[in-house]
């Protein structure tokens, strides 16, 4: 089935472990794809939606107990418990592999197993890697289908070579059963595995268990850097485009930045912003000795909840056609989707998430969600009105400034600019986010989140942090500049101090200005050396 | 070079003079509010024992050492 001798020893000694019924393998052609989301509406994996007002689009509910990724289940197997960190959960690699055999023996038994080859990255670009992954779920496949790019063409792109790189990627969603659900990193083995889960980022196991974690591992060994970071460009009346990396802890705004939609006054100018990415960024030094960087993802894996007309037209534009949507609520009337921030009319004849049938209003006048908070889209980034031209560009982007933030009431100015690439990678370090405080004026409980990358970093934050002062210097002074803004500051009565949303394009242009040393700025207490 | 912020000035705010907007607010640094979530920084940094950069550790006193002036 797979050229690649290697690949191929692999996926026997898996399907052996599993005991599937078939094996059959993910060429990318839209007709196998299309015949896997008929199989899946008969089986009731899936529900097709209104053809008319939303072509390609299905709905997909998870069980109740899997609706999210779930940190105290994930674990990193370094070969010690130091190499894996404080902050991650560990086992003994040979302890990990003898527990999950147990649990993958015959759990495919009666099933289909899919194997998916697919590159996190544009096919053939030298920042790409390459993954397989096997899996039971056709919802799994057709996820896969949007967020990477799958199929024969990876596998030609793999090639032959008995030592070609390849992320080994395990999902078997067997019972779903949540005291036995285990997704794991093995990093010197390139192994992902996961087990009882069926939800997003415990299954999709491209974007944060190989994008993220074992990623950031490979950068370390092989000197790059995979993070947490939206990908945008700006591009001024002249016509010249530059790019920012962002990383913030989530529930802060990072797809809404990388859409943002310009002030008027700017839009007239002819300012424009292109987006290449939402959520991970891979960052190479390029030819020239810039940082370059490229979105692995093929597409949006979006939080609905709060994507509208007002707050995300991009996203919500993004979301017209061949998207999935997980957990999210049904409108029974006409077959097309709601959430909580879509708009204020809650669908009369609704189905809430969790399957039954509601009147929408009195169902959210009594305090319920229609839509479960994390419901998803899985959106391809090609609907995207404001995707980059250079989102396929094999070389990526080149890198003017990295920018750091996080929701903080009183600490942190709107805005300001690292000393140099010690004291960014310092800021980075010390991110934080603050909780919704109860009372107004009251700041809530801090929370930690070092480059946004606490849930994700595949190995020892501290090295990891050791890791970007190595790239620092080797990238000297063609390194990006560094800044940390916060869109949250509060004022006493406890009301937002600065509008966000499209007007933090204010402060992203300032950020360029400083790259090209076009504006002076004044020196802070917080940064002097 | 130091570290710094944007002039008051250099923030564009056409369009949102109906919306109050407090820059110097907004830029200001509350001496007190920091020194508090150094505090738990330190605690943050604690953790990671002789394997934190001493990098790392160089900023966090400078830092404090900027703010006790």
């Amino acid at each position: 089935m797979l050229q690649n001798k290697t690949a191929q020893a692999w996926l026997d000694e898996m399907a052996a472990m599993c005991q599937p019924d078939n094996i059959v393998l993910i060429t990318g052609e839209e007709a196998q794809l299309e015949a896997l989301r008929e199989e899946a509406v008969k089986t009731g994996e899936m529900i097709k939606l209104n053809e008319e007002k939303l072509p390609g689009c299905y709905y997909h509910r998870t069980a109740e107990n899997d609706v999210a990724r779930v940190e105290d289940r994930t674990f990193i197997c370094t070969p010690t418990k130091e190499e894996a960190g404080p902050i991650n959960n560990w086992m003994a690699p040979d302890e990990m592999y003898a527990k999950l055999k147990a649990l993958y023996a015959g759990s495919m038994k009666g099933r289909t197993m899919y194997v998916i080859p697919y590159s996190m990255g544009p096919v053939g670009s030298p920042f790409s890697k390459i993954g397989i992954e096997l899996t039971d779920s056709i919802y799994v496949v057709l996820n896969m289908a949007i967020m990477t790019r799958v199929g024969q063409k990876v596998l030609d792109q793999l090639g032959t070579a008995d030592d070609a790189e390849f992320i080994k990627c395990l999902h078997a969603k067997k019972d779903v059963n949540p005291d036995d659900r285990y997704i794991v990193q093995f990093p010197q083995d390139n192994t992902i595995w996961s087990i009882n889960s069926a939800y997003g980022g415990n299954v999709l196991l491209g974007k944060k268990c190989f994008a993220l974690r074992i990623a950031s591992y490979l950068g370390k060994n092989q000197g790059w850097m995979a993070e947490h970071m939206l990908i945008l460009g700006l591009e001024n009346p002249q016509g010249e485009v530059k790019y920012i990396c962002a990383a913030f802890p989530s529930a802060c705004g990072k797809t809404n930045l990388a859409m943002l939609i310009p002030p008027e006054y700017l839009k007239e100018q002819g300012y424009k912003v292109w987006t290449v990415g939402d959520d991970i960024s891979w960052l190479n030094i390029g030819p020239d000795g810039r940082l370059y960087a490229i979105n692995p993802e093929a597409g949006f894996f979006g939080v609905a909840p709060g994507t509208s007309v007002k707050t995300n037209f991009n996203a919500l534009e993004s979301t017209k056609k061949n998207t999935i949507f997980t957990n999210v609520a049904i409108n029974n009337d006409d077959m097309t989707v709601w959430w909580e921030g879509l708009d204020k009319n809650p669908p009369v004849n609704a189905t809430e998430w969790k399957g039954a049938k509601v009147n929408g209003p009195e169902y959210t006048a009594e305090g319920n969600n229609l839509a479960h908070p994390n419901s998803r889209f899985t959106a391809p980034a090609i609907n995207c009105p404001c995707i980059s031209p250079e989102f396929e560009n094999p070389q990526g982007v080149p890198v003017d400034a990295i920018v750091f933030g996080g929701r903080r009431a009183k600490c942190a100015p709107l805005v300001y600019q690292s000393r140099d690439w010690q004291h960014g990678t310092f800021i980075g370090a010390t991110m934080a986010s603050e909780t919704t405080a109860a009372a107004a004026g009251a700041v809530g409980v801090v929370r930690r989140d070092p480059m946004a990358m606490k849930p994700f970093v595949g190995y020892n934050m501290a090295d990891y942090w050791g890791h970007w002062l190595e790239m620092g210097k080797k990238l000297g002074d063609k390194a990006p500049k560094i800044f940390h803004v916060n869109w949250f500051r509060k004022d006493d009565e406890g009301h937002f101090m600065w509008p966000g949303f499209g007007d933090n394009m204010r402060v992203l242009l300032w950020i360029l200005d400083r790259c090209a040393g076009k504006v002076d700025a004044d020196e802070v207490a917080i940064g002097c050396s | 070079m130091q570290s710094v912020v944007p002039k008051a000035g250099d923030i564009d705010i056409t369009g949102l003079e109906d919306e109050n907007i407090d820059i110097e607010g907004l830029l200001a640094i509350d001496k007190n509010v920091w020194l508090e979530d150094i505090a738990n920084i330190e605690e943050y940094f604690a953790q990671f024992g002789d394997r934190l950069p001493k990098e790392m550790a160089e900023e966090l006193t400078k830092l404090k050492a900027n703010l006790n002036n």
